[in-house]
């Protein structure tokens, strides 16, 4: 059993390993989920800000080309009159929006949302859009704007009444390359921009103006969280905000997404516009979210080590049988085979070399309880020749021992008694186990030992119930039990006479315990039985001798029935004497009236199995 | 009839007489019958001027025109040209209301000079509400929006000679300095740095320059003859590094 108990040690430490890491590998996973998410939203964030460049540039590329435009239309010099004056007229306004008008048309894909052409002053000449007729308004506090005047190019983010655009501006100049003024170009921030910025990092953008989102690409509320979080921004050195910055994780709805923001530059992030880059996070992956995600294509040979795990399980099983087989299976099937051998009376023992641990241990029990019953049966043996004279040594201790009756005056032969089959126990101690299995072991052809003739009780297959019994007419009565079970320790009690001699009234002139006395005198081979077992009638001799003198007529008569049924058997008859058999059954006498206490023994002569037999009754 | 006559008459006498006066023009705080001044601010050569000041960047850093250099530095928008040394006529002296107005995003000329003493009326002409707020003195001006069309005074500038900053909390752009001068002989350039100041009482006087928050010291000194009936004239290079009190200390 110890591989056993080692190898399902092992086979448990594996499983409660394999359960761990069942368990603790999501945690892991989930972390590396985090940081992926985490450094997928920075990228996002830097990649935002380049796209944001790119685009910047693109606009200013497109001011300059616009500047360029103006002044070959020769709209410039309509910029310098303009300048001129006090106000702005509606004559500089009317043509500079009619030739604004022609180039938005030029304008292939998306349109600007705004153009504004003006002055030397920084006045508006002319706008763009058709539904904002307004001119002469200066435009020339915006830095832009002074730079543009001042011949720079560049661009901004202007956040104005409606909305937050992208600006670009460049001067403009005569042909004769004098300043003429500056056109201005703005493009509108809004959900469009933002999708398209979303469709490019593959995260959600949104814009901020302060605590106002002025555009997202979705419209999913974290916008509180997110103006809260973007506080932390202004401690961040200037253009670290998407590697550096604090990644806030938000939850809208039942989605818990990964944001990080970054300042916006020009005039609106002078007013704390910025914006946020978020992605959605993978929800937490617990054991079973684990199993929940697990689709079929994961389970395909092709991803799983199906024949890994098949291999690696019939191993372990055919290991683990193995052991039991050596362990357990093997040594109890031996120690069955040897019990069954010891039931047919092949072996009188266990064989303890052949079986270790606790089966080695069972059968020594079970040995030492044979020999404990086998020296239960010498003293049973010793008591009944005490009883009823030594047996002829011929015959053996054992099979003297096995010869006798159940129950008989010879003595207490309980111990040789069959015992319910329930009662068997092999864990008993042997001491207190009442066996009673083992057979009589048969008597030696030819000596001129008792034959014992087994006990009239079940026979020992019928007891293991291996058997068919005995119709009950068959079968005869058992015997009187004479020890009664009192639990595996109890001590094998003698029973008293009153116990085992029934009551007289019964059988009336009997005492109710008759003894047969078979046989013939040792020196001519033949057996004597004793058993138990009512006479024939025919043959009752109702003589009764009770004293010495009377006792020697009966024992006469008694010699002579014998000696004619024998003959009348054909049994021989030379070497039977009368002064023996008139001994022998003196001393039966003897013996009987000692141990029951009755005045006179009865002798019965009858036949049995076609032989003499003598039987003894004592008589109150 | 006639006293119809006679009254619409008075009332368009009136009207020519009180106009003048509301409409307050920046370039005249001036005595009656005083003489006029005319004068211009001329920068230096481009080459030898300072790069206009970075204003502010957004993604891409400003780039030079291609076709023709970027101006230099033209500090006129904040500059104010003050007259001094001369009769001060004490109706002049008096503080008077000086209106502003905020065309677009901003005011044309940074610089809102006044008589120390008066107020500022500032109307918005704009498209926005400003709300307007000083860092320099925060109760000078009323905080809440200014419609378009609105006006609003500020407190008396009672300290004479000290730039307050005017700002609006919706733009960042939107910067203004009210400065108090002792009298209205003042003027703040145009666009292109030219100056007119009528009223002028006749006398000498000598030209001086305020810029932003102190006064420029290193111009030549500039003395005008001023009469009424001969426009007195002046032309004041200004240098390519201009040195104010404020920098000088």
């Amino acid at each position: 059993m110890f591989l056993s108990k080692i190898w399902f040690f092992l086979v448990t430490v594996v499983a409660a390993v394999a359960i761990t890491i069942a368990l603790v590998m999501p945690r892991p996973a989930e972390r590396a989920a985090a940081i992926q998410e985490s450094k997928s939203v920075r990228t996002a964030c830097l990649v935002t800000q380049i796209l944001l460049t790119d685009n910047a540039r693109a606009r200013i590329q497109l001011t300059s080309e616009f500047a360029q435009a103006v002044r070959e239309l020769k709209l410039s010099n309509t910029l310098v009159e303009a300048s001129k004056g006090d106000i702005v007229s509606g004559e500089a306004n009317a043509t500079g929006r009619k030739e604004l008008a022609k180039l938005v048309a030029s304008v292939s894909g998306t349109k600007p949302s705004f153009i504004w052409l003006l002055d030397l002053r920084g006045r508006v000449v002319a706008r763009s859009n058709p539904e904002d007729p307004t001119y002469g308004d200066s435009m020339r506090g915006y830095e832009l704007v002074q730079d543009a005047l001042d011949g720079y190019v560049r661009d901004d983010l202007w956040m104005m009444a409606d909305g937050l655009y992208r600006v670009a501006a460049a001067p403009v100049l005569t042909r004769e390359l004098d300043w003429a003024g500056a056109v201005v170009i703005g493009q509108t921030v809004d959900q469009e921009f933002a999708g398209s910025l979303s469709e490019n990092i593959g995260a959600n953008v949104n814009f901020y103006v302060g605590s106002d989102n002025v555009a997202s690409n979705k419209p999913i509320q974290i916008h509180k969280d997110v103006v809260a979080g973007s506080q932390e921004l202004a401690s961040l050195e200037a253009g670290q905000d998407c590697a550096v910055g604090k990644i806030l994780h938000v939850t809208a709805g039942q989605e818990d997404y990964a944001v990080v923001s970054a300042r916006l530059p020009g005039e609106a992030g002078q007013q704390g516009a910025f914006y946020s880059v978020y992605i959605q996070q993978a929800r937490p992956l617990t054991f079973m979210g684990t199993l929940k995600q697990v689709k079929k294509d994961d389970l395909g040979f092709d991803r799983f080590p199906w024949l890994m795990v098949g291999g690696l399980f019939i191993a372990l099983m055919v290991i683990g049988f193995l052991f039991m087989m050596r362990e357990v299976d093997g040594p109890l099937k031996r120690l069955g085979k040897d019990a069954v051998a010891l039931a047919q009376g092949d072996k009188e023992r266990f064989n303890e070399e052949l079986h270790r641990s606790k089966y080695g241990s069972i059968a020594r029990s079970v040995n030492i309880a044979i020999d404990k019953m086998q020296r239960d049966a010498k003293a049973a043996k010793k008591d009944l020749d005490q009883l009823l004279g030594p047996m002829p040594e011929a015959g053996g201790t054992d099979a003297a021992a096995s010869a006798l009756p159940p129950i008989g005056p010879g003595g207490d032969l309980s111990a040789f008694s069959a015992p319910p089959p329930s009662e068997f126990k092999f864990g008993s101690a042997p001491s207190s186990t009442d066996l009673g299995l083992t057979p009589p072991p048969a008597a030696t052809p030819g000596l001129a030992a008792p034959i014992i003739t087994p006990a009239p009780a079940d026979t020992f297959a019928e007891l293991r119930g291996n058997a068919p019994r005995k119709p009950a007419e068959e079968r005869t009565p058992p015997p009187i039990p004479t020890k009664r079970l009192q639990g595996d320790n109890a001590p094998l009690k003698r029973p008293t006479d009153s116990q085992i001699v029934p009551d007289p009234v019964s059988v009336p002139g009997l005492s109710g315990i008759d003894a047969d006395i078979l046989g013939e005198d040792d020196d001519v081979g033949e057996a004597t039985r004793l058993f138990e077992g009512r006479a024939d009638s025919e043959h009752e001799l109702q003589t009764i001798a009770t004293d010495g003198a009377n006792g020697a007529t009966y024992f006469q008569e008694v010699y002579e029935q014998f000696i004619a049924l024998k003959k009348k058997c054909g049994e021989p008859i030379e070497s039977l004497s009368f002064e023996r058999f008139a001994k022998k059954l003196q001393k039966n006498q003897e013996a009987l009236i000692a141990k029951h206490g009755c005045q006179s023994v009865k002798f019965q002569v009858y036949e049995k199995d076609g032989k003499a037999a003598l039987k003894a009754s004592p008589v109150k | 009839m006639i006293r119809r006559l006679f009254t619409s008459a008075l009332a368009l006498a009136l009207i020519l007489i009180v106009a003048p006066t509301a409409t307050l023009a920046p370039v005249a705080f001036a005595a009656e019958n005083g003489g006029t001044v005319e004068g211009v601010l001329e920068l230096p050569p481009v080459q030898s001027r300072k790069a206009a000041p970075k204003r502010g960047e957004a993604f891409v850093p400003r780039a030079k025109n291609p076709l023709r250099p970027p101006n230099g530095l033209d500090p006129r928008f904040e500059m104010v040209v003050v007259l001094e040394g001369g009769p001060v006529d004490d109706n002049d002296k008096k503080p008077q209301p000086a209106r502003y107005n905020i065309i677009g995003e901003n005011f044309p000329n940074q610089m809102l000079p006044v008589i120390v003493g008066g107020k500022v009326e500032i109307k918005n002409l704009g498209t926005r509400s400003p709300r307007l707020y000083s860092k320099t003195l925060p109760d000078v001006v009323p905080n809440d929006p200014i419609n378009r069309k609105g006006v609003r005074a500020t407190q008396a500038i009672t300290e004479l000679h000290k730039a307050i900053d005017i700002r609006d909390q919706d733009s960042v752009h939107f910067i203004a300095y009210i400065v108090a001068f002792e009298n209205a002989y003042f003027a703040i350039p145009d666009f292109d740095g030219s100056v007119k100041l009528e009223g002028i009482p006749s006398g000498e006087w000598t030209v001086k320059v305020w810029y932003r928050d102190a006064w420029v010291t290193n111009l030549p000194e500039t003395k005008i003859s001023v009469s009424s009936r001969k426009a007195a004239k002046f032309r004041i290079a200004l240098p390519a590094k201009l040195t104010t009190e404020a920098s000088a200390h």
